[in-house]
């Protein structure tokens, strides 16, 4: 098989496993973030502050495990970008492999109005001098002209890995970029500009308020998606593995109602014309899906596949016989159990769920800690679903 | 329409909006004359900030 061979096999297994087609073999997605680092031998710190380490770390994870596709290539921590600007809110532990930040709360309830007026103006005169200490008055071009260069390498690092895992080791993107992200406004209002306390004081102080600050960030993070959705060619795109990526951490502070009126309303609307445009979507939402399998139920067969964190994917196919599966190999079992513990659960995994389509194997969550996975027992259940074709 | 860009003959602080947010968008080191494009770059740094 040559490479291009391999990625469009590899393509294939990902697209067979959502639609519930019988697959030549389960596919196996990396989950891991930092955990590759530490992996390859180098610090965490070294891997962080180097794309030139980054890039040899996440070639050594491809070659050592031999994925079929890759959700991480080691671009979700650019903090290069925000310490040319003086950031002090990464605290990386070399010896526990570690890398903490600091929550983040640059904004007030009161704050909010300002947001829903001008995100910007609001970002530049609030969070910036908040977030950077070389953010003050008198301050010259060359912070951000680094920062600017900072973000060019960090492009172009995307850029050069993405290449060479496409065309050295025939490992396809997992998701179609060019169609965007699913960004609503309270993501961007939890995470980084209220953090989880305020968030949580904003809904039940002034929900309105908050829709509407959501609301006023959405015009750039998330209403143009429609149009590019609408725009591209209607059908999957059989470049990649999965057309869309859908990312939610704010509903694990709400009540569904609350859900409801801040996040399943668009996210309901882009579900439904993203399915309608036949494609095909992976939906994470952190933690526990149980009070959300409600609103996933009535989507056609073949059209979501589900990350499960942390609930019990034999549970999860009960509640949501339609949408096909994506986790199973459990940080605590990668990291704690024996090989050959890890290779009876994969294949119970693969026989019981993934017999006729409907699972991709991960890890269960983002693998960032070095005692997340216990290299031996990452190649054997590599190594194992690659040759297992029992079932299939 | 784009506008090009003029060098202000008086310092502004950055960190004032909009005024010191245009200002510096003329000023950064980046590969365009185009004022809106040097804009977007600095609003798409801001993006990358966010975390």
């Amino acid at each position: 098989m040559t490479v291009e061979e391999l990625r469009k096999y590899r393509i294939g297994l990902c697209r067979d496993a959502v639609a519930f087609k019988k697959p030549d073999r389960t596919p196996h997605m990396s989950f891991y973030i930092t955990w590759p680092i530490m992996d390859a031998g180098y610090k965490l710190s070294e891997g962080l502050r180097s794309w030139d380490v980054m890039e040899d770390a996440i070639v050594k994870h491809q070659q050592k495990y031999n994925f079929d596709t890759i959700q991480c290539l080691g671009t979700r921590n650019p903090i290069k970008i925000c310490e040319a600007l003086g950031s002090l809110r990464y605290n990386i532990n070399d010896d526990a492999g570690i890398i903490s930040v600091q929550d983040s709360a640059p904004f007030t309830h009161e704050d909010l109005k300002r947001i829903a007026d001008d995100p910007i103006k609001a970002q530049w005169e609030i969070m910036m001098p908040y977030k950077f200490p070389k953010f003050r008055p008198g301050m010259t071009a060359e912070p951000f002209n680094n920062a600017l260069k900072e973000q060019r390498d960090y492009f172009a690092y995307v850029g050069r890995i993405n290449q060479r895992m496409r065309n050295e080791f025939g490992v396809p993107s997992a998701v179609d970029g060019s169609l965007g992200f699913f960004s609503p406004g309270v993501e961007a209002l939890f995470g980084f500009m209220r953090g989880i306390k305020g968030f949580s004081y904003d809904m039940r102080k002034d929900p309105g308020l908050v829709k509407a600050a959501a609301e006023r960030l959405e015009e750039t993070s998330l209403d143009p998606v429609f149009d590019m959705v609408r725009r591209a060619p209607e059908g999957p795109n059989e470049d990649v593995c999965f057309d869309f990526m859908m990312l939610s951490l704010a509903h694990t502070v709400m009540s569904n109602k609350q859900f409801e009126f801040f996040v399943w309303e668009k996210m309901h609307k882009l579900l439904d014309l993203l399915v309608e445009r036949g494609k095909t979507v992976r939906i994470y939402m952190h933690g526990s899906m149980q009070r959300f399998y409600q609103y996933f139920q009535d989507y056609p067969k073949g059209s979501l596949i589900v990350m499960c964190e942390v609930d019990d994917l034999f549970e999860v196919r009960k509640n949501l016989p339609n949408v096909a599966l994506c986790g199973g190999l459990t940080a605590s079992m990668m990291g704690n159990a024996s090989p050959e513990e890890c290779v009876a659960k994969t294949k119970q995994l693969i026989d019981e769920l993934g017999a006729d389509g409907g699972l991709v194997l991960s890890l269960n969550t983002m693998g960032s800690f070095p005692n997340d996975t216990k290299p031996e027992n990452l190649r054997a259940v590599s190594e194992f679903i690659r040759t297992y074709d029992g079932g299939c | 329409m784009s506008e090009n860009i003029e060098k202000p003959e008086t310092a502004v602080d950055y960190t004032t909006f909009p005024e010191g947010f245009e200002q510096l968008a003329r000023d950064i080191d980046v590969p365009t004359d185009d004022f809106e494009a040097r804009k977007r770059m600095l609003v798409g740094l801001l993006g990358s900030l966010k975390d």
